[in-house]
């Protein structure tokens, strides 16, 4: 154990606690500090419902999303051996987008099973893409491309939807653009169990995302079966993935970047590195939450906007800081 | 006991090793001699199970190497390979330590025995003082000492050496070199490694097989093998063979190109 690197896990761990509560306070009514505690007497209170019923689920909802995001874009990285693959590369948001505009668009009876056939459009991609590239067992190249190829094609469903219904477009936006306006502890609760089993695999299996970090050669002659180790992170990434578009829609981004930033705070090992990044993208996404509800008096933004204008700069800097 | 019969690897459809067929004896020092790009790190691959062939079978103690897990294999045989990637913040006691997966489950522990091996394993690599480093601030010699630690925690019967004393200076050479023949004598390891240095393999192993282009052109002891011809075969060179005063082996003077 590295104390140095067990402390940042700590005080992030902790200051995402803070957020998460002291951020319940702010936006369009600012509730004072002290009545966080106070207004949990008085249930009838509007400060309570604002912050009991309104704010926290949404903002546990921003941390858990930005966690399982994060954690996604991390196993990723390191089953691609490739520090530019995100959860988008699998094919799952593009499959969760289809199937989105599907129901959305052209199905609307279906939907009150929405979030389950969106989890099943970026699940069922993502198996496409992994069966299309399987050839004497996973290459992260040919999983790239055929990914890539994938995404075009069904990225060109995409536009076909946005075109025939372009009337109806206006009302998906949002989701496409990834949001968490008006989400409630319902929400929360639907994908809670899941996305908790999710990280916590993530954690456990944390030495096998480091064993890949070896060349493939002596990851076999240490006596591992590269094709499995491959074959359980990246169905946990696309879980962890897929479970989030279906009820807050495509936030990119964040799958990229938390991943990269964490390495450069707390270096390499998995096990040190999936917790941070987990915790960082709590942060992450919660802090985007709160300003893209914020910064425009009673208008919502879709989060995903803001975390690429404020995700995008930030990350040069970081990069051009290092070097 | 490794037994090849007729063995054929191809790479994209072109053909690497053709018809290769060899018997290694247990805990013998076996060096593979031969030009670049004869197939010598693809043989030792292939016996390594990285690499599958087109035909032909290679037995390991009468098993058919298909017939062994890579778990299995690993706790017998160890290969440190020519060219070696890690990440860039690991440190030399972390990639040592890996060495030991191959006797562990996920999630297991490491017990008192593994630590003890993994210090031996610093210990005789002779990296004891550099293994709180980070792997990328080492030099190139100290990175294969490393990696060979890493193969010596996997306790391996038969460890396959691609090139180990690349990088090293001569005096680690000579190092290495004891030391392999120390782990052969005192452990019974058989060894199988590919070497460069003529008069090193001459000195250091009991059996030499000479590569060309995929074929074994000679194989036996280092007297019989290092003659003119064969090394005029392999190398397209001209040389002058005498004794090594010292350890009595044979010695070769390279001349010049061969005309
Ligand atoms: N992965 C690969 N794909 C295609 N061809 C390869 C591959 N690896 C090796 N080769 C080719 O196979 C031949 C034998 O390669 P090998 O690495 O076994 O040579 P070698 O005897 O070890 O050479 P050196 O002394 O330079 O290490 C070479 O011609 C090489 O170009
Ligand atoms: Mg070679």
């Amino acid at each position: 154990m590295n104390k140095n690197k067990l402390l940042k896990i700590i005080i992030s761990a902790c200051i995402l606690i803070f957020l998460t509560i002291f951020l319940s306070t702010i936006g369009s009514v600012n509730i004072p500090i002290n009545e966080i505690f106070s207004s949990l007497i008085d249930r009838s209170s509007t400060s309570f419902s604002i912050i009991y019923l309104i704010r926290l689920p949404r903002n546990i909802l921003a941390v858990i999303v930005g966690m399982s995001l994060s954690v996604s874009g991390v196993l990723l990285q390191a089953v691609m051996k490739n520090p530019l693959s995100d959860p988008g590369i699998t094919g799952v948001s593009s499959g969760a987008t289809l199937m989105g505009l599907i129901v959305m668009l052209a199905l609307p009876s279906l939907t009150p099973i929405l979030s389950i056939l969106v989890f099943l459009g970026g699940f069922i991609t993502c198996v496409i893409v992994y069966t299309i590239s399987w050839k004497n067992g996973i290459s992260p190249i040919r999983v790239i491309l055929a990914g890539i190829s994938v995404n075009s094609i069904l990225g060109a469903g995409i536009s076909l939807l946005s075109i025939i219904f372009s009337d109806k477009i206006q009302s998906v936006l949002l989701w496409l653009n990834g949001s968490l306006a008006g989400k409630s502890w319902e929400s929360v609760q639907s994908i809670f169990i899941y996305i908790i089993i999710g990280l916590i695999l993530a954690v456990c299996f944390s030495p096998m995302a480091n064993i890949l970090s070896l060349s493939d050669e002596t990851v076999s002659s240490l006596g591992f079966n590269i094709n499995i180790i491959r074959l359980i992170l990246s169905s946990i990434a696309v879980l962890l993935a897929s479970i989030t578009t279906s009820v807050v829609g495509i936030i990119g981004f964040i799958g990229l970047v938390v991943p990269h930033i964490s390495r450069l705070i707390i270096g390499s090992d998995h096990k040190y590195l999936i917790p941070f990044s987990m915790i960082l993208g709590g942060i992450l996404l919660l802090g985007t939450d709160t300003i893209s509800r914020t910064i425009i008096q009673n208008i919502e933004l879709p989060v995903g906007i803001i975390m690429s204008i404020i995700g995008g700069p930030f990350f040069l800097y970081l990069l051009r800081k290092k070097s | 006991m490794i037994e090849i019969k007729n063995l054929k690897i191809n790479y994209d459809k072109i053909p690497i090793i053709k018809n290769l067929s060899l018997l290694i004896k247990k805990k013998e020092i076996v060096s593979i001699i031969g030009p670049n790009g004869c197939g010598k790190s693809t043989l030792l691959k292939s016996i390594a199970k990285l690499i599958n062939p087109i035909s032909g079978y290679i037995l390991l103690d009468g098993s058919p190497l298909s017939s062994f897990s890579e778990k299995s294999l690993s706790k017998t045989l160890a290969i440190l390979s020519q060219h070696n990637t890690s990440p860039e913040d690991i440190t030399v006691k972390q990639l040592v330590t890996y060495g030991r997966s191959p006797h562990k489950n996920w999630f297991e522990q490491y017990s008192k025995k593994d630590y003890e091996v993994i210090s031996w394993a610093i210990l005789h690599t002779n990296i004891s003082n550099i293994q709180e480093k980070k792997l990328s601030n080492l030099s190139g010699g100290e990175r294969q000492r490393v990696w060979i630690a890493m193969c010596l925690c996997q306790k391996p019967d038969i460890l396959l050496l691609d090139e180990p004393t690349t990088y090293l200076d001569i005096g680690h050479q000579l190092e290495l070199l004891t030391l392999i023949r120390e782990l052969n004598k005192r452990l019974g390891i058989t060894i199988i490694m590919v070497l460069h240095d003529i008069n090193q393999a001459a000195r250091f192993s009991n059996h030499i097989i000479m590569m060309k282009d995929g074929n074994i052109i000679a194989d036996d002891t280092p007297d019989k093998t290092i003659t003119k011809e064969n090394i005029k075969n392999l190398y397209n060179i001209e040389c002058h063979i005498s004794k090594d005063p010292i350890s009595n082996s044979k010695y070769v003077y390279p001349l010049d190109l061969s005309i």
